[in-house]
């Protein structure tokens, strides 16, 4: 440029501002679609799996429902059967082993109430060992999650006292227990269950529709207690077998001998 | 803070059909259970003296602050009291418990526990749903529950709360926030056997959680009751949850470890007290073992493959097989007979003595058909399932000699102009008040001295467990005694606070008449008023005096019940401050007695325990009786099995007892001084217008 | 011209910097559907479109910038009240926050429950909540960016609070049968003291909105969403009542008819303004003999 060019005074309005802001941004947000879904190839990654599972044997379990106490006072220092997030539900007048079922979370590897949650308050805890969990302070009451649990009783809960979802965090977060919790530390349920019915394990179980329900009687005491260690949770045949022929020891040598 | 009360106390006038609320805090001086369920009788019942089937009785179901928590022992168990129909000859006010579920469900909706005074004019029964409350038609034409037995109630209750949605989370209260809940209600019901005022009619939960002693289902009854059911969507603010889940986490410990088992001791239920009534491995009759909410003792009976008797146990299926002289037992047949006993409603206990008795009457000729007592029940067939059928069912329809039967067997002697005989001989093993022997008066007298002084059997195991079955069984199964006598007696005397005497467990012969055995006796109603039936804490875990799996076989009272008390309550209660409690709960119960007519002529225990050694007619489980005696100046084992009781030796030390307890010495009346003293004023008042002081 | 080429590199480099940002995130995980319609799932907008918004904001800032004003002025027997800008900011606003309101009641809040049940309820609620958001960021960053811009904002404030209040005072006093109405502004004093508020709270439920938005693409601190839900939640009831009397005053009440039409046509009757809005018709009187 000469030096005889009058030069206007460049002079940024405000209203040039804010209309250059705007651009900016709107080229930002249409680049960054445009970049995103076009110029890079789809990568679409698992949700990353869980680092543990609650293993239960509903065979074993004895009702005492301490495991659905612990979780409640545990969680929120009041005892309740509501507000665990374990339930077990006995119906005592069917034959066992139909009389109790055991409802835990799967943590599963594709959760649906992760994938309903429209704020993210129910996701995955990448710092907790991936477990799902719901943040309270995000979750905005609108239940989907509790729809979404493809089981029943939907292992999503609904807290009517404290206003929010919830759901098994494999004790990620228990203000009223002094013991680390979450899939690297200890579980409330584990801890207090004394048949060993509810167990923990951090390898995936494999997914069936018996629920994570597998037979946890073989290795420890439950045949010296006499109970019955059979996968379906009646007398192994070895078991059955052992005791007809004590009793048939027992008869024998009560039986009149012959020739007194 | 959380104190892991509810805070209300629910009152039904069934006659008036209204509902009202008790503040609990206005009777928490008591701890919760039967302390708190007979300070409400003594307020809402005006008149004592009613009977126990007149509208106004009031009976109370009541939890304290430890049920719904996780305490073991205690988070089950319920506490129910009333004037009492099986008492003899008078019906004294008396208690009995049950475990279950239904105690967290009732916390949960928001009661510490119910009183129902009244009666309504056709059957109904009360539907709670957290703080909702109906009183709802039970009549046929109504929800079609009358008639029902304990079991088909339940279920069908079941059905009407759950709205036939049963696998899911059911709403209740009708707003998002209202409450939801994925279990069966709670539900309380007395079976054909109540609904026709049998006097020994039992309250059944869970088909086998039984309040089984002093017929509380025919006050159920009575009052056109049929059921109580609960749900509760709720929770219990505990006050230091962290020190409840480290108490836990230190009982628990000292229990077996099931992936460790190391073996028990004999006699004493530690591996497995019941299991399901029937299972049995040869017949492969599978079943779970079940234990009462919040514990891991799982003493509380099972569910078998083939659904007979759930949560039932010990007693329940003994009845039968007692009186065969058999063991307790899976039999198949005993399951049946078990089951039919609960959906009846019957207490087991009543079938106990009476069948015995009738069958030694029967082989004397007095009884059969179109004999003296006449009866067309085939007594030749006596144990099979089909006598038993016969026999349970016309006591609960009262048909046949049940129309007798069904009063009690002692009312039924007395029609029948045997009682005097059959109490003196002993073919009719009353212990005591109409209620049957247990363990034995002569050998256990705090068990026999504890059930004179008291309303009914008394029930409580602590001596029974340690030092009678774990004493006797060890040297059967040959098994050393894990220390000699003079140890054991130290071992637990050391937790017989405040007075940590020994010799309070000398049971010789002279020992059971002696000041230490008053003491004993004492501390005995004391603790058990108090740390048992008010804390409330299961007979079953408490007192834990010797543990097959801690250091030195150390157990865990005195500081297990303290220690969770204070860690749900927040208080800072000690063992002896809650013998204080005792004291006090153990002399309001007194004085309502008094108030009935008691004196020490109703202290009383039934002639043959003065008469005979022999064994009660219905006992094969007391032979022998090895107890710690202080005899020649050391401790030592011994069989004092075949003893008698001595009148003169047992009023004297009545005498002393009275005095030891503050109470008149002539008569066994408590003085106004004493009632004072423990802050029972107006308990004092009551009495002096009575004229009894 | 300069205007212009800045315009365009100003987008460029947008885009730029945006690829660049985008290709870093890329690598997050993205969110597999695995629960499928039969159970009731409907893809929600706010996950799957929430660039929209954050677009919605940047083009509302962009048009604030480009939209130039009509003053009012008399024109013949009409006045000029509200120019085509102004109409369109405020219907659009209207629709928007009806229907934000509208699917804000159906999905309730944590003190008020919630009119929908189940996933498909609850996502068809949430993105009807969208198009109220996409529409509602646009017409808000508009009217801010313009009316803070063009100083227009300054004629909606009240004056000053005594002499409003008592403005608002005198002036109902006459509309129920006392003197005769004082003359007024273009706005009247209670709509200059409402201003404020519906400033206040608008701006309020835009930025806590941006923040939940946010919340689909970044992991916002409990810190920070958790008062953010709180206050979404209670200035949406406040401002949902605004709604109600604001509906009410302007639009339902016979006496507020000719401000309603206005609202569409754009004008009143010189007659109206000259009897109703003393002031205002004189100082456009003034204006227009410059």
């Amino acid at each position: 440029m000469s030096d005889n060019e009058a030069k206007e005074p460049k002079q940024l309005s405000r209203r040039d501002f804010v209309t250059g802001l705007g651009s900016l941004g709107l080229g930002a947000v249409l680049g960054g679609v445009l970049g995103s879904a076009v110029l890079l190839p789809d990568r679409v990654l698992a949700i990353p799996a869980s680092e543990g599972y609650i293993l239960v044997d509903t065979k074993k379990c004895i009702g005492c429902d301490s495991c659905m106490l612990a979780c409640s006072i545990t969680h929120h220092g009041s005892a309740s059967f509501s507000q665990s997030r374990i339930q077990i539900s006995q119906n005592v007048f069917e034959p066992y082993p139909g009389d109790l079922t055991i409802a835990q979370c799967r943590q599963c590897p594709y959760p649906a109430c992760v994938e309903a949650c429209p704020t993210g308050a129910n996701h995955v805890d990448t710092a907790n060992g991936n477990v799902r969990t719901v943040d309270a302070s995000k979750c905005i009451g609108c239940e989907r999650c509790v729809s979404a649990c493809p089981f029943t009783p939907s292992r999503a809960l609904w807290n009517g006292a404290e206003k929010h979802a919830q759901k098994c965090d494999l004790c990620a977060n228990t203000p009223f227990w002094d013991k680390k919790g979450g899939p690297g530390g200890k579980q409330a349920c584990v801890e207090v269950c004394k048949m060993h019915a509810v167990t923990f394990t951090s390898e995936i179980p494999i997914q069936s529709d018996a629920g994570y329900d597998v037979n946890l009687r073989t290795k420890d005491g439950s045949a010296a207690l006499l109970l019955p260690t059979g996968d379906d949770g009646f007398f192994s045949p070895g078991q059955v077998a052992a005791a007809k022929a004590a009793a048939a020891a027992a008869a024998a040598a009560a039986a009149p001998k012959a020739g007194h | 803070m959380g104190n892991g009360y509810a805070g209300k106390i629910l009152v039904v006038d069934l006659t008036k059909r209204t509902t009202s609320t008790l503040n609990t805090s206005d009777y928490a001086e008591y701890g919760g259970g039967h302390g708190i369920g007979s300070a409400v009788f003594f307020d809402l019942c005006r008149d004592k003296t009613v009977k126990a089937f007149d509208p106004g009785n009031v009976l109370t179901v009541m939890t304290g602050p430890l049920q719904g928590t996780l305490t073991p022992f205690a988070s089950g168990r319920c506490e129910v009291q009333g004037i009492a129909p099986e008492g003899f000859p008078v019906e004294w006010y008396s208690r009995s418990g049950f475990g279950g579920r239904f105690s967290g469900q009732l916390k949960f909706a928001g009661w510490d526990g119910i009183a129902v005074t009244g009666k309504a004019d056709k059957p109904v029964w009360i539907d709670i749903r957290d703080q909702s409350v109906a009183i709802r038609d039970a009549s046929p034409s109504g929800d079609g529950l009358w008639g029902l037995d304990t079991v088909e109630v339940e279920k069908k209750i079941y059905e009407l709360v759950r709205k036939g949605d049963t696998a899911d989370w059911t709403d209740y209260g009708g707003s998002r926030d209202s409450g939801r809940s994925t279990l069966n209600p709670g539900v309380l019901s007395c079976g054909p056997a109540g609904e026709n005022l049998c006097r020994a009619a039992s309250l059944i939960h869970e088909g086998g959680g039984g309040a089984g002693q002093g017929g509380f289902g025919a006050v159920f009854g009575s009052k056109n009751l049929k059921s109580i059911s609960v749900i509760g969507t709720g929770s219990v603010e505990i006050a230091d949850p962290k020190a409840l889940m480290g108490a836990r986490a230190w009982a628990q410990a000292s229990w077996w470890d099931i992936d460790n088992l190391k073996p028990g001791l004999p006699g004493m239920y530690t591996s497995r007290p019941s299991g399901a009534i029937g299972a049995n491995a040869a017949e492969n009759v599978a079943g779970r073992d079940n234990s009462c909410l919040g514990c891991y003792k799982s003493c509380h009976g099972g569910r078998n493959s083939r659904g007979l008797a759930p949560n039932s146990s010990c007693f329940d299926s003994y009845y039968n097989l007692q009186s065969k002289f058999g063991i307790q037992g899976h039999t198949s047949d005993n399951a049946v007979t078990t089951d039919r006993l609960q959906r009846l409603g019957i207490n087991a206990w009543e079938g106990a003595i009476a069948g015995p008795w009738l069958v030694a009457l029967y082989k004397k000729g007095i009884l059969g058909p179109g004999k003296q007592i006449d009866t067309k029940i085939d007594f030749s067939d006596y144990g099979s399932e089909a006598f038993n059928k016969a026999f349970l069912e016309a006591i609960a329809y009262r048909t046949d000699i049940g129309k007798v039967l069904g009063e009690g067997a002692a009312r039924a002697a007395l029609a029948w102009g045997r009682y005097e005989e059959d109490t003196t001989s002993g073919l009719l093993a009353i212990c005591a008040h109409g209620y049957a022997h247990h363990y034995d008066a002569r050998t256990e007298v705090e068990w026999g001295f504890g059930t004179a002084l008291d309303s009914r059997d008394i029930n409580e195991h602590d001596i029974a467990l340690t030092l009678y079955w774990y004493t006797s069984m060890a040297p059967l199964f040959g098994v050393p005694y894990i220390m000699p006598a003079k140890d054991l007696v130290e071992m637990i005397g050391s937790t017989l606070l405040p007075y940590k005497d020994p010799m309070m467990l000398d049971y010789s012969d002279t020992g059971i008449y002696s000041d230490a055995m008053v003491k004993f006796v004492s501390w005995h109603r004391h603790y058990n008023r108090f740390w048992k039936q008010s804390a409330i804490f299961c007979d079953w875990g408490v007192t834990d005096w010797i543990n097959p799996y801690t250091e030195g076989y150390k157990g865990l009272t005195p500081e297990v019940e303290p220690r969770f008390f204070n860690a749900v309550t927040g208080q800072k209660l000690t063992f002896e401050e809650g013998m204080t409690i005792g004291k006090k709960i153990w002399n309001l119960d007194r004085a309502i007695n008094v108030l009935q007519g008691r004196d020490r002529d109703g202290d009383a225990l039934d002639e043959w325990q003065f008469t005979t050694g022999a064994p009660a007619s219905h006992t094969t489980y007391e032979i022998p009786y090895v107890m710690p005696v202080f005899e020649n100046g050391e401790w030592s084992y011994k069989n004092v099995w075949g003893r008698m009781l001595d009148h003169a030796k047992f009023e004297d030390w009545k005498t002393r007892f009275y005095e030891f307890e503050g109470w008149d010495t002539k008569t066994g009346v408590p003085t106004k001084e004493t009632l004072d003293k423990l802050g029972l004023e107006k308990v004092a008042v009551e009495l002096a217008a009575a004229k009894k002081i | 011209m300069l205007k212009r080429i800045l315009i365009i590199a100003f987008v460029v480099i947008g885009f730029a910097v945006a690829i660049l940002v985008a290709a870093r995130n890329a690598i997050d995980a993205a969110v597999v559907p695995i629960a499928s319609i039969a159970q009731g799932n409907v893809r929600l907008l706010f996950d799957t479109a929430s660039w929209l918004i954050w677009a919605a904001v940047a083009a509302g800032v962009l048009a604030g910038g480009l939209a130039r004003r009509r003053p009012d002025a008399i024109e013949g027997a009409r006045v000029l009240r509200h120019d085509s800008v102004a109409i369109s900011e405020h219907w659009s606003h209207a629709l928007a926050t009806l229907l934000l309101v509208g699917s804000g009641i159906a999905l309730g809040a944590r003190f008020l429950p919630a009119f929908v049940s189940g996933m498909y309820q609850a996502g068809l609620a949430l993105n009807l909540h969208y198009v109220g958001v996409v529409v509602f960021c646009f017409g808000a960053t508009f009217y801010a960016t313009n009316a803070l811009l063009t100083g227009r904002w300054k004629g909606h404030m009240p004056r000053e609070l005594g002499s409003a209040v008592k403005s608002v005072f005198a002036h109902y006093k006459a509309l129920f049968g006392g003197a005769d109405m004082p003359p007024e502004d273009k706005y009247f004093a209670s709509e200059h003291l409402t201003y404020p508020v519906a400033v206040t709270g608008s701006t309020l439920m835009l930025l806590t909105g941006l923040i939940k938005v946010a919340a689909h693409s970044v992991d916002i601190p409990a810190w920070l969403i958790g008062p953010t839900f709180w206050i979404h939640d209670i200035t949406a009831v406040v401002l949902g009542l605004f709604l109600v009397a604001h509906a009410l005053m302007g639009a339902l009440v016979p006496w507020s008819w000719p401000l309603l039409q206005s609202m569409f046509t754009g004008y009143v009757s010189a007659d109206y303004a000259e009897h109703h809005h003393g002031t205002w018709y004189a100082q456009l009187k003034e204006a227009g003999r410059k």
